[in-house]
């Protein structure tokens, strides 16, 4: 059967896309990050049908392997913290001398240049999908939270109008220094934790004399040098289970007031970039 | 004027939302997600003609590229799924003489089948790309069995779409099954 000259033409069309597309699949890295911002561009396209979607899919899905119980343990840490928050809104003059207080010595903090509410409109493995981007001064220095003091990760890519946030608790976030507080106000122990399964961290705690060892339930904060200023004394998470090795060093485990999977929206803590931090950030991965 | 691009466009375009969309929440509880991209690249390769349904299967394939980064999301390769979408949809339109191309569960099938192959091409091209440009934390064994288990979901999203997509295939403007006989 005789082929009319279209076909044939746009089957040699087909026969130069394949080989064109064959190429870029194989084009190292170092050679194709022009497509990056393809990608960026088609996330935004997509965006209008995804976020409803993605909003939809998070209220309706169950929980991945969290049982009631833990389910309404985790919404009484939420209340917990939003009481807390709003006493430390209320007492916030005191509260800011008592932690100025505190704080003096080895870590202070100060305020990001800008927070923005975003909403999270998708996620993957790689983490989540934020609608912020470098339009909004947002890079990879930047930190995201809930609305109140959880950490939830670090901006690992921004495009113009996105960015994606790598949790602290995934695979390959890298290690994150703690200061476990041993009462809402007094200091204790430091450690040093990195992400395991089940969305937790986990890490040796560095215990001397005259510092009380860790118990469950006692909050562990931000206190890494390689992380913004303005995100020291955030909150980690909870201390979740105290294990001591044969050494008789105490290794915890900590789990985040929330579950960071399943966020609508999160704070991206915009701050100004601290030449320390450029190193570690400008990898995409966290400290 | 032929609306098979606009419709193909328009659907393509919704597919690729329920994918990103659908992506976080589903492989969190059910470790894998499904692709419904993949039963409509295999939809269009059953009733359309070859090369307009390799087309389409390519350029849907290379929307799915840009919208599924690697590496930590650091990194997005053109190519791999464009590549495995466009052998998926040429399988399917070896096979669609052998099938009964209007039954849903048809397209159940023929998108589990797609699914796997797009997902082995896709696996191959990152593995050997992991000998000269590697990516960390990617690992094939791992990539197989998500795919794997993404295929099997797959087929229960394409037979859910059969639903929406069989009877819309005189109004999308490709010709009925029925009339084209090879």
């Amino acid at each position: 059967m005789a082929h009319h000259p279209h076909h044939q033409t746009s089957r040699g069309a087909l026969i130069v896309g394949v080989i064109v597309l064959l190429v870029l699949a194989v084009l190292p890295a170092r050679l194709g990050t022009w497509v990056n911002h393809l990608g960026g561009a088609a996330s935004m396209l997509v965006a209008p049908v995804a976020s409803p979607i993605y909003r939809i899919a998070r209220v309706v899905s169950p929980a991945p392997s969290s049982p009631s119980e833990e389910v309404a343990v985790l919404r009484d840490e939420i209340e917990r913290w939003k009481a807390l928050y709003l006493k430390a809104i209320v007492d916030k003059e005191e509260a800011e001398r008592k932690f100025e207080a505190l704080s003096k010595g080895a870590y202070y903090t100060e305020p990001p240049q800008a927070q923005l509410l975003r909403p999270v409109i998708g996620a993957d493995r790689d983490g989540l999908m934020v609608r912020a981007g470098s339009r909004d001064n947002v890079d990879t220095n930047c930190v995201a939270t809930t609305v109140g003091v959880q950490i939830v990760g670090r901006v690992s890519r921004a495009q113009p109008r996105l960015c994606w946030v790598r949790l602290i608790t995934e695979h390959g976030a890298g290690q994150i220094g703690g200061l476990i507080m041993t009462s809402e106000s007094v200091r204790g122990p430091s450690c040093l934790l990195s992400p395991v399964a089940g969305g937790k961290l986990q890490g040796v705690v560095s215990t001397g004399a005259g510092i009380a060892p860790p118990a469950k339930g006692q909050v562990v904060r931000l206190a890494d040098e390689k992380w913004p200023r303005s995100s020291q004394m955030l909150v980690v998470g909870v201390v979740d289970v105290v294990q001591t090795d044969s050494t008789g060093r105490s290794i915890v485990t900590v789990k985040p007031t929330l579950d960071l999977d399943r966020l609508g929206e999160v704070v991206i803590r915009v701050s100004p970039r601290e030449p320390d931090t450029d190193k570690a950030s400008t990898d995409g991965r966290g400290p | 004027v032929n609306p098979f691009p606009v419709v193909v466009a328009v659907l393509g375009w919704i597919c690729l939302g329920l994918d990103v969309g659908l992506r976080g929440p589903l492989s969190h509880t059910l470790w894998a997600a499904p692709s419904f991209v993949v039963p409509l690249a295999a939809f269009i390769a059953l009733c359309a003609a070859p090369v307009p349904a390799l087309w389409s299967a390519l350029l849907l394939g290379l929307a799915l590229d840009l919208l599924t980064p690697v590496g930590g999301g650091s990194l997005t390769v053109a190519g791999p799924h464009a590549l495995g979408l466009f052998l998926a949809g040429q399988f399917v339109l070896a096979s669609r003489g052998l099938v009964i191309r209007r039954h849903p569960l048809t397209l159940a099938a023929l998108s589990v089948a797609a699914s796997l192959v797009m997902t082995i091409v896709v696996v191959t091209l990152f593995w050997a790309r992991q000998m000269y440009s590697p990516i960390e934390g990617w690992s094939a064994s791992a990539e197989l069995g998500t795919g794997f288990l993404s295929a099997l979901i797959t087929g229960l999203a394409g037979l859910l779409m059969s639903i929406g997509l069989l009877p819309l295939s005189p109004v999308m403007g490709l010709p009925a099954p029925h009339l084209r006989r090879r």
